[in-house]
């Protein structure tokens, strides 16, 4: 079992955001988390990045607690973000972007070998290694944020919301790619507002809502919940 | 009188490329950390006496030293970096420039007093037998000292910019100084990555420092004019460029030796502050600087 979050409490100064959630995820499967703007989703991967830190529970790793482990040695055990809205350094060069990803102990090794398999995985960014990240499109830049990620060499992968603001050919390509991902047994937490397309491919999902967990379930209990297709599906 | 233009372009030059390298150091920091290091010059003012006193104590030529000076005045920036800096900036949330400006300023004015209780305000200087060696060129008189520290400024300028350009820990740098909280989920120790930019800062001071200690006078405040002048420079050449710094520290050099021609020598701080005042009004990111978001 490689992720296990056990009851956290998250608080932004007085404003308590996450309460008592708690999740489990198991090898190579993909958990989806879903919940509407605001809900905490950011804030959850966070705290497993080690960006944020709870104040209650734990959170293991393959056995090993990481609450208190700084941000840049999560990275390390091989817990790896593709952070909300991309975040690629701008004045870095595709190419620059990814050799960052493997920028850990843990990747470094190898990285030019990873990176043809990334290309390979990502045919997209192959004719653009040269440009500055910030110079591209909206999906252009989401691919390589993703390339990025696989650089650190994941175990767990966790994305955040990386179908937001892309048209839905660009959406579909994506998704394509994160299935590709999980059958090289990487386990994957997608946190979406697409929640369509992420109850198909994963195998369970939660739903936060102001910082709870209210909804959990197989990913097909989910699809067939009306309390779920009600608030986020719209029918 | 162009004849007469040629000799103060030429000195200018010479100066400007070390100028140049002096602001490195400054441009570097902020531009990674975003930190304004106020006590810049007084660092330089440091290293200068250091190679004064290896000279006149053990008669270790300053071209001798240089090295041991550099690495020396690395550790001095690791050391303020991790025993100052790094816990004010950990115990700031949100990061406020005010607390390390403050720090910044006082450590200016300690290490000037330092200097003054310890070898008086009497300036020092390391006459080695290279001091007044000259080469005439035509008409015009080339310094040989100064024209050593132009082409080493120049070297190391194209070695550091190797560095932040190529390696892993360049690029972790300017990873840093685009985004920090990105910076940490890549993996990079930011606190690490801002000693290591620190101490490449004051690197270059001590470099800067051991050339110049043979032709120039160290006093204890020195300082405040070199720190000056790399701000200006800075803002010229835009934050992080660096070859934007060696041509904002050609562009001050020039200017300043002809300015010295027409007016007092001591008006010419007063000509780079017009200079440095007109780039933040007419284009903030530098003249050679890319926009910053
Ligand atoms: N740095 C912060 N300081 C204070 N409050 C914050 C901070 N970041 C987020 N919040 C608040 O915490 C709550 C949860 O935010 P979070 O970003 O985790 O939500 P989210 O589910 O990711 O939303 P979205 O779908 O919009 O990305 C929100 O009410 C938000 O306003
Ligand atoms: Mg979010």
């Amino acid at each position: 079992m490689p992720l296990e979050i056990n009851n956290i409490n998250v608080y932004y100064d007085d404003f308590h955001v996450l309460n008592d959630v708690s999740i489990t995820a198991e090898d190579g499967e993909c958990i989806a988390l879903l919940g509407s703007n605001g809900a905490g989703k950011t804030t959850l991967i966070n705290t497993v990045s080690g960006l944020n830190k709870t104040t209650t529970g734990d959170i293991i790793f393959n056995g090993k607690s990481v609450k208190d482990i700084p941000a840049h040695e999560v990275v390390e055990l091989g817990i790896i973000q593709v952070p909300e809205g991309r975040r690629l350094f701008p004045n870095l060069s595709v190419r620059e972007n990814l050799l960052v990803g493997a920028y850990s102990k843990r990747a470094r090794e190898g990285r030019e070998e990873r990176m043809a398999y990334v290309l390979d995985m990502i045919p997209a960014l192959k004719n653009k290694l040269s440009r500055a990240a910030g110079s591209m499109s909206g999906g252009e830049q989401q691919m390589c944020a993703i390339g990025r990620g696989l650089m650190s060499k994941p175990e767990l992968l966790m994305m955040d919301e990386p179908s937001l603001g892309l048209a839905p050919k660009i959406v579909e390509e994506m998704f394509e790619i994160i299935e590709k991902i999980m059958k090289t047994g990487t386990s994957i937490l997608l946190v979406e507002q697409n929640v369509n397309m992420s109850l198909e491919i994963s195998k369970h999902a939660y739903v936060l809502e102001s910082g709870r967990i209210s909804l959990s379930g197989t990913a097909k209990e989910l699809e067939s919940n009306p309390k779920l297709r009600e608030s986020y599906l719209g029918i | 009188m162009l004849s007469q233009l040629a000799q103060p372009l030429l000195s200018g030059t010479l100066m400007g490329g070390v100028y140049g390298l002096i602001a490195l150091g400054l441009s570097l920091v902020f531009g990674v950390m975003r930190v304004s290091n106020f006590a810049h010059g007084d660092l330089l003012m440091i290293a200068m006496y250091i190679s004064v006193a290896l000279w006149e104590g053990f008669g270790i030529s300053p071209y001798v030293s240089i090295f041991g000076v550099a690495i020396f005045m690395f550790f001095v920036g690791v050391f303020i970096q991790k025993a100052a800096i790094t816990p004010i900036l950990k115990s700031e949330k949100e990061r406020s420039p005010l607390r390390l400006i403050l720090f910044t300023v006082g450590l200016s004015i300690f290490l000037q007093n330092l200097v003054l209780m310890i070898k008086g305000g009497a300036p020092v200087t390391a006459t080695v037998p290279l001091s007044t060696q000259t080469l005439p060129v035509g008409d015009l008189i080339v310094s040989i000292p100064r024209l050593l520290a132009f082409v080493l400024s120049i070297v190391i300028t194209v070695i550091l910019w190797f560095f932040i350009s190529k390696t892993d820990t360049g690029r972790a740098m300017r990873a840093v100084s685009q985004d920090r909280e990105t910076s940490l989920l890549m993996g990079i120790n930011e606190y690490k990555t801002y000693a290591i930019a620190f101490g490449i800062g004051t690197v270059l001071l001590g470099l800067a420092a051991s050339m110049v200690s043979t032709f120039l006078y160290a006093f204890p405040t020195m300082g405040s004019s070199y720190t000056l002048r790399s701000y200006v420079i800075v803002a010229l050449g835009g934050i992080g460029s660096i070859p934007g710094a060696m041509i904002g520290g050609l562009v001050v050099g020039i200017i300043e030796s002809i300015s010295a021609q027409f007016m007092p020598a001591s008006y010419s701080e007063v000509v780079i502050f017009i200079i440095f005042i007109l780039v933040l009004v007419i284009k903030p990111s530098g003249m050679f600087g890319k926009e910053r978001k």
